[in-house]
């Protein structure tokens, strides 16, 4: 296995909060990793700090091999798309990606390509300012396209689009990663959409790394079982009678499981409150959400 | 064009972009103009220095609110993450906006009357091209050292406002000691005192070499040292302290 970023026992205080406290993680070539976190869990500084954007205070980084802090090779064929996309506002996308092209060693037909790739052809002489927020975050994948990567470095890229613009980024993103083995390292805090491209989930909450595995791993160790019903309160007073750890939110009723063989008992519990008189309308058995995840449930 | 270059052209795209420095410099050159038409001069060194003398105001105002200022944006907006997420070196970006933000600026701002003027009193300074040379770099070098200051602090504040109110009252707290310093030394008849407190706006000196006045070496070198040294704690800070927000 080749490492293309590692992160050995990185810590970051800003005054007297902690925002990394001795995180260790790396990201394997050809691998797409989820970063996933709650806002605020230090997502997006230990994104700057893996690109050599900010000083760390204690710890290790290397990205493909090198200090990327002191040394900007470490950031040749490194594509990265930041959590607000910003480009320079005085230029014409067309131009500023030209420019772009040329920095990363790309050529003119590139530019049109990726232009194409992301369907902007029809806004290249706009200025970013111009731009509606998810052409603006399609922009900054352009530019990030541009770099030849080898990998790129995603902060919550899908934050600006609508759900269709979200499933093609993804589904972008793992063309990418199929056809050109570009390795990526792509924070949210939304569970599903990292989940459904990474083969690595990280989970980082208060600056910490609590969880490490992949999606089967993490996100099916603590399924959830949601059973909506007309009388949500009863239900949930028999379920917590037998034990189960119970939210109720409007009809459903959420049942954090311990592991999917719980299901049986569960089904016997809920057909007893059938009997005594509680509607069941719906039982959907569903994977781990982000709460679970920082509940440690997963760990 | 290399790399560098590059940055640097998208970078000066967003220092030079109107309005600003189109009004600016209609505003120098007309200055210039009627200051030297409205004044008897009739030598190339006093008519660059009726020039040259607002336009320095007016251009340390441009550093430190468009220049300067337009660093803490670049960092607030991002753009400061594009620029470092290039492959390309800490010092290189902190050199690239040296040039763009400060000496390309000044040389089109104090550049520009200079021209209207050179224009309008050619007879003047036909024979006098050395003494107009020297003397427009005296003021590059003074405004060198007023923006690479105004650039240090906008890195280290990162804020807009702030940023800007601190360079204008650095450069305002350091004409006030120029000429505090100047009068102190005078007043208790301390010589040292008073010439580096003179010698702390370039001009000055290049007037004194140009009419044969008296003046040290070391008044010669103080305002280009000074320069120098804020442009080598410029790109120090950027290599080793400077972080996005």
């Amino acid at each position: 296995m080749t490492l293309i970023l590692e992160v050995k026992g990185v810590s970051k205080r800003f005054g007297s909060f902690k925002a990394l406290d001795n995180v260790i993680f790396h990201v394997a070539r050809g691998d797409i990793v989820g970063l996933l976190g709650p806002n605020g869990a230090g997502k997006s500084t230990l994104i700057k700090i893996s690109l050599g954007l900010m000083r760390r205070d204690s710890g290790i980084v290397l990205l493909r091999g090198l200090d990327p802090f002191f040394d900007s090779d470490a950031r040749k064929s490194v594509g990265v798309v930041f959590e607000r996309p910003m480009l320079p506002e005085s230029l014409a996308i067309k131009d500023f990606l030209s420019h772009a092209a040329r920095i990363y060693g790309s050529s003119d037909s590139d530019v049109r390509s990726v232009l194409k790739q992301l369907g902007l052809e029809d806004h290249a002489w706009k200025t970013f300012g111009e731009l509606s927020a998810g052409l603006k975050q399609r922009a900054a994948i352009a530019h990030a396209l541009l770099s030849n990567p080898e990998f790129i470095i995603a902060d919550e890229p899908t934050s600006n689009l609508d759900p269709v613009e979200r499933l093609k980024l993804l589904r972008l993103m793992e063309e990418l990663n199929r056809d050109r083995s570009i390795t990526f390292l792509v924070s949210s805090h939304v569970i599903y959409e990292v989940s459904r491209i990474s083969s690595i989930l990280v989970v980082l909450n208060r600056g910490r790394v609590i969880a490490r595995g992949s999606p089967q791993d993490l996100v099916m160790k603590a399924p959830i079982a949601r059973v909506r019903s007309q009388s949500p309160e009863g239900l949930a007073s028999i379920l917590r009678e037998e034990g189960y750890d119970v939210s109720v939110e409007g009809l459903n009723v959420m049942i954090r499981l311990k592991s999917y063989s719980d299901n049986v008992a569960l089904l016997e519990t809920l057909s007893r409150a059938s009997r005594v008189g509680v509607a069941i309308l719906s039982v959907d058995i569903v994977g781990a959400g982000l709460e679970e995840l920082l509940r440690g449930e997963a760990a | 064009m290399t790399r560098l270059q590059h940055i640097m052209y998208i970078d000066l795209s967003d220092v030079l972009r109107p309005p600003g420095i189109d009004f600016l410099l209609v505003l120098v050159a007309a200055l210039g103009a009627i200051l030297v038409s409205i004044q008897p001069v009739t030598d190339p060194l006093m008519a660059s220095m009726t020039a040259l003398e607002p336009t320095l105001i007016a251009l340390a105002i441009f550093l430190a609110l468009r220049g300067a200022a337009g660093v803490t944006w670049l960092v607030q907006s991002g753009v400061m993450h594009v620029y470092l997420s290039y492959p390309v070196s800490r010092a290189s970006i902190a050199l690239i906006l040296i040039v763009s933000r400060v000496i390309i600026p000044s040389l089109l701002i104090m550049g520009i009357p200079l021209v209207v003027v050179m224009i309008l009193l050619s007879p003047v300074f036909i024979g006098g091209l050395e003494k107009v040379a020297v003397t427009y770099l005296s003021y590059i070098y003074q405004a060198a050292l007023y923006g690479s200051l105004f650039l240090l602090i906008a890195l280290r504040v990162k804020s807009q406002a702030t940023s800007g109110l601190l360079s204008v009252a650095v450069y305002f707290t350091y004409t006030a000691l120029h000429v505090i310093l100047w009068s102190i030394g005078r007043s208790i008849g301390n010589e040292f005192l008073e010439k580096m407190g003179y010698a702390m706006y370039f001009p000055n000196i290049i007037y004194l070499v140009y009419t044969g006045s008296d003046y040290d070496l070391k008044q010669l070198f103080l305002v280009p040292l000074l320069a120098t040294f804020t442009i080598i704690a410029v790109i120090y800070y950027m290599v080793r302290r400077f972080e996005t927000l």
